[in-house]
């Protein structure tokens, strides 16, 4: 390509810029660092390949889209960390694995995913926005040498805006050079009208699009009499058996849906080795109490039983309360003295608290109290509950009265015995240890403790500072 | 080609007399190093178990720094990588150590051939006979079948590591083509049969050290860290020959930044595998594979641990995320040398755990010794690879382009 074939620049087209030819990488990037320092701001270079250098050579300044990466990458990982946050432990708290509702861990995966979803959109819409892309038309595309630009030619072009441009010196810089040819470029004037499908195919992609939102929104406001569609069946009929419910035979040989523990284990938490948190025992002064009672058994027993089959005979009268004493076994009369109030024996139940006394226990107490027991025990303790009240106007001769827990019997209850009662219920009463966990137990037997001394407080017990309020009273 | 092989080079690119001497008294160094731990060992109330294990963690320490190098030095042929050609012999050269690092092993072997469970608990028959777990591991947890394996991984990395330098050295002299073709063509095979051993022996020698613990993903997470240490410790290698006024013109900041980049990118890529592992671990729960976790969750260790997030990943992260960090000699240098002290404490925190179940950090004279020595004979071992040959593959069929490369 030569000059000669250089296009007539007639007055009507107007030059857009100077475009010069070279044949190696090199001499397009010595050609660029040249025209630079002859003091061009305004050019272009193309070539079929990037070239290391390149943006030196130009003095392009350095891009700002890493920041732009950077910030709307930390703008998804916040949004992935407040998303799970919204909708796992705020919105819909749902229990997964025992793991707490907001958990670190769990959200990483999904921030970071998104952290790098919005740092590579930004790149990419990034980069073509700060390019001016998407552009369908350059004039340099009707210049039939130029398509050599995505082959095997390398092109550096000044352009017209550039305001040291000037056609006749700018052109004589190019050539000195040593390019293979240089031309000018004119502006595109011939009408370029759209091509026809374009609009069309726009409009119908557009409707299109509409689709799936208008099922949407139609699904949202029509009733439907048939059953939904499952997408997921395995998860929306799980496998899962029914506890007490007879599960397949090729799960469990003996078709019990429900797991006993495996033997030898003892579930978490569920170990309760401590005698006077959980059962209001002193294991101290039990095992006193027994040795005093097996020594007693010594004593009478001529025929001196092994210790372990005394053992044993412990375990099993402990096993179950309720038998009946029997007069011919040397226990129960060494045990007669002690169960004198009884038929059986107390245990040794503890006198002091097993947890730590505390204002927080003490209002939980309260609380637990007015819920579970102020119905037949009145909220005072005295036994005037509604339920027992109606009950006596009922006049059914079947409702024994709940006791006053300000009785004697009941004041001189330890602590221990309260939370057995708490516990298993006595008598009549029935027992409260499956609806109330064992610190609601214990708050309970301390606030019965408190009910009970307000019967009988001294003006010292009163804080100095509400004395001044009883006393209005 | 016409023959002028050392055309664009206008560097020194030799060592010069003073490298013998050093690799001598560095070596002394390191013997009596070891000898003094030794020593000191014995007044400590681990005894030589504390020994044992140190060894350990400084063996692999400078064993993966040469093994990360090896990977570079694959990878770079795998790829047909050109920018990289002038810091390559460098990796070629850690590599190279590979051999004599075969050798250091011996030690770790002999612990383990004549002191029973003192370094992995799974070799006291006493154990053993108590723990049916480690009882059905046994035919892959053996003193023989470790020793063979052993033996596998380390002679097949002594292989690839004098492989990769005999042939580019012997380039430096024919300048012929046919050998770089060569050493592609191997390389993937060769980057196969190091994903194996180097897996495995992460999985030998520091997974089995609590027999009951498994991770799939443990022999990544080493390669990761290794690979960060090795690029790390090229960076340094780099800047310290030129402060010597080698290479000073061959390796430029356009090289330095692409480090910068890979030792960014392998900051993450460790921080991303030892998220994965603590992930499933502490979603799945299951007290075998949690209790590795709670040991270095509780006491002293949970502050390494903490320490770990922080130095090994959060902060390099931030750090090195920046150009003009990764194009600035001191602060790259700044980073890669803490991420090298990082490296260690992260083998530290792999091994020394499994030393006294419930006692937290520790580190003493025996540790100190430990380190200096290996460090002091692994830096003997480098300069006594390197010997007198070129520091840089002079006849590169690569190298115009190395020399020449421009990031964008
Ligand atoms: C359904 C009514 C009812 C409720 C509710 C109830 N009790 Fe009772 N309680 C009784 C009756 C009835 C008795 C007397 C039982 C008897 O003498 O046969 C009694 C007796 C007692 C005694 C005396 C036991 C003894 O050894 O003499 C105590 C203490 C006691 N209840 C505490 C409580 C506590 C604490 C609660 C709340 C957790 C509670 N009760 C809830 C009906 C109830």
């Amino acid at each position: 390509m030569t000059q000669a074939q250089d296009p007539q620049i007639t007055p009507q087209t107007k030059v857009i810029g100077l475009l010069a030819e070279f044949d190696s990488p090199d001499a397009l990037l010595a050609a660029a660092e040249r025209v630079r320092g002859a003091g061009y701001l305004k050019t272009d270079a193309f070539s079929p390949f990037p070239i290391h250098g390149m943006d030196e050579a130009m003095g392009i300044r350095p891009t700002g889209l890493p920041w732009l990466a950077l910030l709307v990458g930390m703008f998804g990982g916040l949004a992935g960390l407040f998303g799970e946050l919204w909708a796992n432990s705020i919105d819909y708290p749902i229990m997964v694995s025992g793991k707490p509702f907001f958990s670190l861990p769990a959200t990483i995966p999904v921030s970071f995913e998104l952290t790098i979803l919005g740092a590579g959109v930004a790149t990419f819409l990034g980069m073509l926005v700060l390019n001016g892309l998407p552009r369908l038309a350059n004039p340099l595309f009707r210049k039939p040498g130029f398509l050599r630009a995505t082959t095997d030619r390398f092109f550096l072009m000044i352009e017209a805006t550039d305001p040291k441009f000037d056609l006749a010196p700018t052109r004589s810089l190019l050539e000195s050079l040593q390019p293979l040819g240089v031309e000018a470029c004119e502006a595109d004037t011939s009408p370029s009208p759209m091509p026809k499908f374009v609009l069309p195919v726009l409009v119908l992609m557009g409707c299109m699009a509409l689709i799936p939102p208008a099922l949407i929104a139609r699904a949202r406001v029509t009733k439907s009499e048939k059953p939904r569609f499952d997408t997921f069946p395995d998860m929306d009929y799980t496998p899962g058996y029914k506890a007490q419910a007879p599960a397949p035979t090729n799960l469990f040989a003996d078709r019990r849906a429900s797991r006993p523990p495996v033997p030898g284990t003892v579930p978490r938490g569920s170990l309760q080795d401590d005698d006077r948190l959980y059962r209001g025992i002193d294991p101290d002064q039990q095992t006193a109490m027994r040795l005093s009672s097996q020594t007693g058994t010594m004593l009478t027993s001529t025929s001196g039983p092994a210790e372990e089959a005394a053992e044993e005979e412990e375990i099993a009268e402990e096993d179950a309360p309720d038998a009946a004493p029997d007069p011919t076994d040397p226990e129960d009369t060494a045990d007669a003295p002690m169960a004198a109030e009884d038929d059986e024996p107390q245990p040794a139940w503890v006198t002091s608290f097993p947890l730590p006394v505390t204002r927080e226990l003490m209002v939980r107490g309260r609380q637990r109290y007015d819920i579970y027991c102020s119905a037949c025990h009145g909220l005072g303790g005295d036994g005037s509950g509604l339920v027992s009240r109606r009950a006596l106007e009922l006049e059914q001769g079947t409702w024994i009265p709940p006791l006053s827990l300000h009785v004697d019997s009941v004041l001189e209850q330890p602590v221990g015995q309260l939370y057995h009662t708490v516990t298993h219920g006595v008598r009549s009463m029935p027992g409260y240890g499956d609806q109330l966990i064992v610190e609601d137990r214990w708050a309970i037997v301390l606030y019965i403790r408190a009910l009970q001394r307000s019967r009988n407080a001294s003006p010292a017990d009163v804080p100095s500072d509400l004395l001044e309020t009883l006393r209005d009273l | 080609m016409t023959a002028k092989p050392h055309a664009e080079l206008r560097d020194l690119y030799h060592f010069g007399e003073e490298r013998q001497r050093a690799v001598r008294l560095l070596g002394a160094i390191g013997v009596v190093g070891l000898l003094l731990g030794v020593i000191f060992s014995l007044f400590e109330a681990e005894g030589l178990r504390r020994f044992a294990f140190t060894y350990l963690v400084s063996y692999t320490y400078f064993l993966s720094l040469g093994l990360g190098a090896l990977c570079l030095v694959l990878v770079s042929h795998l790829t047909r990588a050109g920018w990289n050609v002038v810091w390559r012999r460098l990796a070629e050269i850690l590599g190279a150590t590979l051999p004599c690092w075969a050798l250091m092993f011996l030690p770790i072997l002999g612990f383990l051939l004549f002191g029973g469970g003192m370094l992995f608990h799974w070799n006291d028959p006493e154990i053993v006979r108590n723990d049916p777990l480690i009882q059905e591991k046994v035919p892959y947890l053996n003193a023989g079948f470790f020793t063979v394996r052993a033996a596998i991984y380390l002679a097949v990395w002594a292989w690839l590591g004098s492989y990769y330098y005999r042939n580019s050295r012997l380039q430096d002299r024919s300048g012929d083509k046919e050998l770089t073709l060569r050493m592609q063509k191997w390389s993937g095979p060769a980057l196969i049969l190091y994903g194996f051993t180097v897996t495995f022996a992460s999985f030998d020698w520091m997974m089995s050290l609590d027999a009951h613990w498994f991770s799939t993903i443990f022999g990544i997470y080493f390669f990761g860290g290794a690979v960060m240490g090795a690029i790390a410790a090229l960076i340094l290698a780099a800047q310290f020959l030129q402060h010597r006024g080698l290479l000073k013109e061959s390796i430029t900041v356009e090289h330095y930044h692409d480090l910068g980049k890979l030792l960014f990118g392998f900051v993450f890529f460790w921080g991303y595998i030892a998220f994965s592992q603590y992930m499933l671990i502490w979603y799945a729960n299951i007290p075998e594979e949690t209790q590795w976790f709670l040991v270095r969750q509780t006491g002293g260790w949970l502050g390494i641990s903490l320490i770990l997030l922080v130095g090994h990943f959060l902060l390099p992260f931030a750090g090195l995320m920046s150009r003009h960090v990764r194009r600035n000699r001191m602060l790259l240098a700044g980073w890669s040398a803490w991420l090298l002290v990082m490296h260690w404490l992260d083998l530290y925190w792999l091994i020394m755990p499994q030393l006294s179940k419930g006692a937290g950090p520790s580190f003493g004279l025996v540790d100190l010794c430990c380190l200096i020595g290996l460090g002091c004979l692994y830096a003997s071992t480098v300069l006594w690879a390197t010997g007198d040959h070129a520091l840089i593959a002079v006849r590169d069929p690569r190298l115009a382009e190395s020399l020449a490369f421009k990031n964008l």
